[in-house]
């Protein structure tokens, strides 16, 4: 559980909480769906099954295994007293949560600061018509309410409550006309053909990490196994499946790269099936200013996200999907901080698989609305002249080292060929020149990065929150500098929106401007009422509804 | 030497952190991102009567600000400056 300044333990005074305070009228306080308690225990003996599995069949033991059994019937009362214990209710402007046998706890969380809501079903889910559904604020400490599980009326119910209450807030605040009619209707902004999601598989990275893994296996085996007999093996395989095709003497290389291959398309076949399962009928929505993303074949997964904490629109194109001109198109939200196997499994920051490049940019568009501005894509600031030669004398060097060591290790003057190489690799540095570049036109920047693999960073000006420069003494002779730009809700493991070799005195004066532009804007947004906490003078006495943090 | 070379700067929206000789890395914070500040003071600082400012944002890979070195009133007073820039709009 997450130590956040939200959560007030209250000691179990015989007055329930809730009817304590008098803030919110109408409160009905409901408890979990009864199966919770058999997720629960299911979750726990799918974590515990490898364990008790090894201890059974493994270690001579079988009191090991009965060790490791005593954790799912754990969970399974542990849930129960959850189960009884767990009430929520939604009030008009806040869900409140309350838990806990021995210490209650209670926690509210202001519907104002809700960035993310998620259900998600699995397909026993789906069976039960149940769902789990998280919700995220912008505290920084990912799911800061997750209900497992709900009925699913109950689910759609809480995020229709919350989207109307922002919708309520926002048109307040532009003193507006509550103009509902068009705004409460979902309207499709984009989904993803599965001819597409078949190619997002095949030209995703696990193909890759696949093919390496395996290649590695393959060297491995080769160890372990005597050289003969993995020989023999293949061998066998081979004359019995393709026997017809009379493959008498075939070279061990031969047979190796049939087995490279084989793992390929194994690795292809397991990638193209995990994509699809996870997006498979991609759709994008709009509705009441909130993004809604649904996607998944067995696990059914439906996030929405408001769409003013979007921080930046990411496009990417990789190697491969350069190549089928197609492009993902990626969002950082606020709240959203990703563990390690968090953003590789459930794809919550894609709004996009896979799209065609210039759909991707359109959809972008979209995304970004009224900060968009046509000229963006237009005109590329590009990075300094001397990026190629830089680029050139890097890449030579390293051919040049390459070569010697591989001619020290065994000379042949043939080797020297290597360095051929650098001509390929200059012709790439220039065309990389071309593509590198800054953009920035009303309030969005935009950062193209990359050359092999591109991406294209727009990002808009009120959500920066600092901006770097740096240059070392091999940037300064050449009048060069990298800026890097800060915003929250990156992924702590990939590096921020950065462009070396920039000029060094147009990125001062660039960077004045772009902070000054981010400050101003910050004004008329509709965060005013953000709380600035400091040390010295304590704005905000300890009130019903304390701040989560920051919620940009 | 490389208290030479750190240098901050306040103008009305921004405050700007130079620093470094050969590796060089100048900061601009827009004011209204700040989300708080601190003032650490060391032993060693305490022993010079100097303090160090950390100023916080929400970002992601530099969210942290620091101004090592500076006098003790020095660093309070810009501390409260900041501050009162940062949320003047807010008022």
């Amino acid at each position: 559980m997450s130590s956040n300044d939200d959560r007030h333990h209250c000691p179990s005074t015989g007055i329930p909480p809730i009817l304590a305070e008098p803030a919110s009228p109408v409160l009905v306080a409901h408890s979990l769906h009864p199966s919770t308690v058999f997720f629960a225990a299911a979750a726990s003996i799918r974590n515990f099954a490898l364990p008790i599995l090894i201890a059974l069949f493994v270690g001579r033991n079988p009191s090991t295994a009965m060790f490791f059994a005593i954790f799912p019937v754990l969970a399974f009362f542990q849930s129960t007293i959850k189960y009884f214990r767990f009430r929520y209710s939604i009030g008009h402007d806040e869900l409140m949560t309350q838990e806990g046998l021995l210490e209650r706890s209670e926690r509210q969380i202001p519907f104002k600061r809700i960035q993310d809501v998620r259900i998600e079903q699995t397909v026993f889910h789906r069976a039960l018509n149940v769902a789990n559904v998280s919700i995220e604020t912008a505290g920084g400490n990912g799911v800061e309410a997750s209900l497992k599980v709900l009925p699913l009326e109950r689910a759609n119910a809480l995020r229709h409550a919350i989207a109307v209450f922002k919708q309520q807030q926002t048109t307040e605040e532009k003193h507006d006309t509550p103009n509902s009619q068009r705004n409460t209707n979902e309207r499709e902004l984009h989904s993803v053909s599965t001819k597409d999601l078949i190619l997002a598989g095949l030209t995703s990275n696990g193909v890759i990490y696949l093919l390496a893994a395996t290649a590695a296996l393959g060297g491995q085996m080769e160890h372990l196994i005597p050289a003969d007999a993995w020989e023999e093996t293949l061998r066998n395989i081979v004359t019995k499946t393709e026997g017809t095709f009379q493959l008498k003497a075939t070279p061990p290389w031969l047979l190796i790269g049939l087995g490279v291959f084989i793992f390929g398309c194994l690795a292809m076949v397991i990638s193209v099936v995990r994509t699809l399962s996870l997006y498979n009928n991609f759709t994008l929505s709009i509705s009441a200013g909130e993004l809604r993303r649904r996607y998944g074949w067995f696990t059914r997964r439906s996030a929405s996200v408001p769409r003013k904490r979007i921080q930046i629109v990411r496009i990417n194109e990789s190697l491969a999907r350069r190549l089928i001109k197609r492009a993902t198109v990626q969002v950082d939200t606020a709240g959203f901080h990703p563990t390690e196997n968090q953003s590789a499994s459930d794809g919550r920051d894609v709004v996009s698989p896979l799209t065609e490049k210039e759909s991707a940019f359109k959809l972008a568009s979209k995304l970004l609305d009224s900060l968009w501005t046509d000229g963006i894509l237009q005109q590329w600031n590009q990075v300094a002249p001397c990026m190629i030669s830089r680029q050139n004398i890097r890449s030579f060097v390293l051919l040049l080292g390459t070569t010697s060591a591989v001619c020290l290790i065994n000379w042949n003057a043939w080797y020297g060929l290597i360095l051929l190489l650098q001509i390929p690799l200059s012709v790439l540095a220039n065309k990389a020149h071309k593509h590198l570049g800054y953009s920035q036109s009303g309030q969005l920047l935009a950062i193209r990065q990359g050359w092999l693999s591109r991406s294209t960073n727009l990002i808009p000006l009120k959500n920066i929150q600092t901006i770097i420069l740096r240059q070392s003494p091999f940037d300064r002779r050449h009048g060069v500098g990298t800026i890097l730009v800060d915003t929250p809700g990156q992924s702590p493991h990939n590096p921020p929106p950065t462009l070396t070799n920039v000029p060094w005195e147009t990125l001062l004066e660039r960077s004045q401007s772009i902070a000054s532009a981010a400050s101003a804007k910050a004004n008329d947004s509709e965060q005013s009422t953000q709380p600035t906490q400091n040390n010295s003078q304590p704005r905000h006495s300890p009130s019903t509804t304390p701040p989560l943090g920051t919620s940009w | 030497m490389a208290f030479d070379h750190w240098r901050f700067r306040l103008t009305s929206d921004l405050l700007e952190i130079r620093s470094g000789i050969w590796w060089k890395t100048v900061q601009i914070l827009p004011l209204p991102k700040l989300q708080h500040a601190d003032i650490r003071r060391g032993p060693i600082e305490r022993q010079y009567g100097l303090a160090t400012l950390i100023v916080y944002t929400a970002g992601t890979h530099s969210a942290v600000l620091v101004v090592p070195g500076l006098d003790k009133s020095e660093a309070s007073q810009l501390r409260d400056k900041l501050v009162m820039e940062s949320t003047r709009d807010e008022l």
